[in-house]
């Protein structure tokens, strides 16, 4: 047996792709080993949890099967080297330096069966051997914030946010009445809309929907409705004309009524929206509820673009767009609060409000991962489309955009395979904004479209358009590319 | 008898609200001050007495001067306690006080949320007048100027966890200072037959609490006013009215200030020699309002009793 582990690692060496695993918890300072049939990993750790591991080798199995002996839990994992890491994912155990008669191979083994514990070989090598470029044996991926909120806020008097800053912005509840179905249409003479006014554009399903902000700034909320196959969808998308920021929701975890309306108040000047199942508040920019039954409870969220309507005409041209036809009897023509979105007024007071590193109204593109925060002006991108890579609380993550054509997206770059890819822009192809290293061509919703990636997606990021000075209001700190 | 119908005929200037003291914005904080205090001249040693009660409907919806129709079905209403004396320091030398309570409502139709109110002690005024030339038997004209303040006695946070907005605060949260002016004409000996001019500023140069100033108001109206009998009395005007926008911080906010035109009849009827009672009512004429939309006044009325001392 001993003579067959390594002519078997070689074998198998090329048959496979490594799996990927997503634990962030990894690893082990010493070396596995083989003891006559047994495999012995001295530290695996599985998350903040680390153990001693025996298996037994099966005979006669191809490829070859390992089952589980003995697994002893040990004393501080956070005092063992992880440099070079044995992990367990869940469903992948990693090897990343197994000694067998003097040799050094890696492996992947996949979980067969949890009880009795079984793990198949799925992938070894040589460590002599070239590691494919960008594809490392392990990966630690930032955890993705599914919440701009703090992450263990304290609950008091049923606010996680302290209640005194959040204020009544006068209208009432509804005072700015939500739209609920709206209508749609492709006859642009029906719309009043230029080329360069601003909407904020969606991809569900089959159905491409632009929502102009000349209406979103007398609504705020609107609750639509889209078939997703052979089922219909309601969803949320929210824009706050105060801080310039655009959500799309589908409801909440386990809700059943997915709509929201708008709850008159504001805070840091942003949209406070209520949900219609449970009347909890829900801060828009923290992305999660603050108030009520639901309160730290976070939104099911999809992208949006937020774009000229020029440019997601040229994106999609199949596109339906809002019409003004709401039921409701408003200037749509004109924006509401004058020159606000232009000078440097508040209308309200926020935090942090005199951190003027840049205009108040500039458009950034902000990301929170972790504690890490940072924007990217939209007014940076230039004429073309062009990207920045750049890592932020240790994320890899690429931002695509163009200043002329007024959008700005930004997307996780490595992907859960842990490959980390590389992008050039495209140009005068939209939807297309960028291809990568490997050949595959990527969309402005971080869509595979062609290549060898097509029909992938990339992460979305935490990561949304907002007016500087509710960013940095909400995430003080925030850094400026 | 000529005194009383003097007194009478006076009593009735204070009917014509030429004066009032709101927010610029879509409602008001504060409660309407100035058009409560008794604008008759005073001898030196008397003392009037007034309550007056006021209902305000502010649920017109307007982008300028068209009306808007709104079918969020909002509704947003104050209603106003003040008292308020004018006491005779010497001869041509008055001072008036004034202290409100207001409780402000507002509610939406097509919102879960029933009935939003807040309440609380709102604004005083304390105004020092000169009167120069008063309507006697052999005087028909009376001029009349004053300088006062506006003092934020009451709460500009009406509390609880979320804070409210400046309209439905009980008080604007700043001291304001007043220049006050009237001047009538009678027609007749007795005095019977009266035209009223009235015009007045409020600086509002201090913010409140969360940087927010209200913005200056100038007010003028015009009527006339008649008594008929010794208990009989009406009056009808015009009132205008014009605000910048409010601000914060400096800036202005989008939406308020603008124009008004308000017609402004009322009755009257003395109880005795002593008390006197009156109805009064405000009804829109013209608006111009700044900003894209701004909700403002649909009506008000108002019930006051005067004693005299």
């Amino acid at each position: 047996m001993k003579n067959r582990i390594p002519s078997m690692l070689c074998n198998l060496s090329t048959q496979l792709a490594l799996i990927a695993f997503s634990y962030s918890g990894v690893v082990q300072g010493q070396s596995a080993h083989l003891d006559g049939s047994t495999l012995i990993l001295p530290v695996v750790t599985v998350a903040d949890r680390a153990f001693r591991i025996e298996f037994s080798l099966e005979p006669n199995t191809e490829p070859l099967q390992i089952n589980l002996v003995s697994a002893v839990e040990l004393d501080s994992p956070d005092s063992i080297d992880i440099s070079n890491a044995n992990s367990f994912s869940g469903t992948t155990l990693s090897i990343p330096d197994i000694s067998v008669e003097g040799g050094s191979f890696r492996a992947d083994f996949t979980l067969l069966s949890e009880s009795p514990v079984v793990f198949q070989l799925a992938t070894a090598e040589a460590n002599d051997a070239p590691i494919p470029n960008n594809t490392p044996i392990a990966c630690v991926r930032p955890d993705q914030d599914l919440s701009h909120g703090p992450n263990n806020p304290a609950v008091i008097s049923g606010f996680s946010v302290d209640p005194s800053k959040i204020q009544d912005g006068g209208p009432a509840p509804d005072g700015i009445p939500p739209l609920t179905n709206p209508q749609f249409t492709q006859n642009l003479e029906l719309t009043g809309i230029f080329p360069d006014s601003l909407v904020v554009g969606v991809k569900v399903g089959d159905d491409i929907r632009a929502y102009p902000h000349q209406i979103l700034d007398w609504h705020e909320v609107v609750n639509d409705t889209f078939t997703v196959g052979d089922q219909q969808q309601q969803m949320t998308l929210s824009y706050c004309p105060l801080t310039g920021s655009a959500m799309m929701w589908e409801g909440f975890s386990q809700s059943v009524n997915k709509t929201f309306g708008t709850s008159g108040l504001l805070l840091n000047s942003n949209l406070v929206m209520y949900d219609r199942e449970t009347n909890s508040l829900w801060s828009q920019m923290l992305e999660q509820s603050i108030s009520g039954s639901t309160v730290l409870n976070i939104p099911d969220k999809v992208q949006v673009v937020e774009t000229t309507w020029e440019t997601w005409q040229a994106m999609y041209p199949e596109t339906i767009l809002m019409t003004e036809d709401t039921g409701f009897s408003r200037p749509y023509g004109t924006y509401p609060y004058g020159s606000f979105r232009t000078d440097q007024s508040l209308i309200f007071n926020v935090d942090n409000m005199n951190d003027l590193r840049l205009h108040r109204k500039a458009r950034v593109l902000g990301l929170n991962v972790g504690d890490s925060s940072k924007v990217y002006p939209v007014s940076d991108f230039g004429d073309d489309v062009s990207l920045i890579h750049d890592q932020v609380g240790g994320m890899d993550i690429v931002a695509a955009g163009s200043t002329t054509q007024n959008f700005a997206v930004l997307f996780n770059r490595q992907l859960e395979d842990c490959t980390t890819l590389d992008f050039t822009p495209v140009q005068n192809q939209l939807p297309i904004v960028m291809t990568d290293n490997e050949g595959t061509q990527w969309d402005v919703f971080g869509n595979g479209i062609s290549g060898p990636r097509a029909g992938t997606k990339l992460e979305k990021t935490n990561s949304y358009i907002a007016y500087w000075f509710a960013w940095t209001a909400f995430f003080p700190g925030a850094e400026i590319n | 008898m000529i005194t009383r119908l003097l007194t009478f005929s006076l009593l009735l200037l204070s009917l014509l609200p030429l004066t009032q003291t709101e927010a610029a914005t879509c409602s008001c904080a504060g409660a309407p001050l100035l058009s409560s205090i008794d604008s008759s001249s005073t001898e030196p040693g008397d003392f009037f007495f007034n309550y007056t009660t006021e209902y305000h409907e502010m649920s017109d919806l307007v982008e300028g001067t068209k009306d808007i129709r709104d079918e969020s079905g909002r509704e947003r209403s104050s209603i106003s306690q003040i008292v308020s004396g004018t006491y005779g320091l010497a001869d041509r030398w008055s001072v008036s006080g004034l202290l409100s309570y207001i409780e402000h409502s507002r509610s939406v139709g097509t919102s879960f949320l029933g009935e939003q109110n807040t309440s609380g002690l709102s604004d005083a005024v304390v105004l020092l007048r000169y009167t120069p030339s008063y309507i006697t038997p052999f005087s028909r004209h009376e001029v009349s100027l004053g300088v006062g303040v506006r003092l934020p006695v009451g709460k500009d946070d009406a509390g609880g966890l979320i804070v409210q907005s400046e309209d439905m605060q009980p008080s604007v949260g700043a001291q304001g200072e007043i220049l006050w002016s009237s001047y009538s004409y009678a027609f007749n000996q007795a005095s019977t037959l009266q035209l009223n001019l009235s015009a007045n500023y409020t600086f509002n140069n201090e913010e409140n609490e969360r940087n927010y100033s209200f913005s200056d108001e100038f007010n003028f109206a015009v009527g006339i006013s008649q008594s008929i009998g010794t208990r009989f009395g009406y009056s009808a005007g015009l009132r205008y009215r014009t605000t910048d926008a409010d601000e914060r911080n400096g800036f202005e906010i989008p939406n308020s200030g603008g124009e008004w035109l308000d017609f402004v009849p009322a009755i009257q009827y003395g109880v005795t020699d002593d008390l006197t009672l009156s109805l009064s009512g405000r009804v829109p004429i013209a608006r111009d309002l700044e900003g894209a939309l701004q909700f403002t006044t649909s009506y008000s009325y108002a019930f006051s009793m005067t004693y005299a001392l």
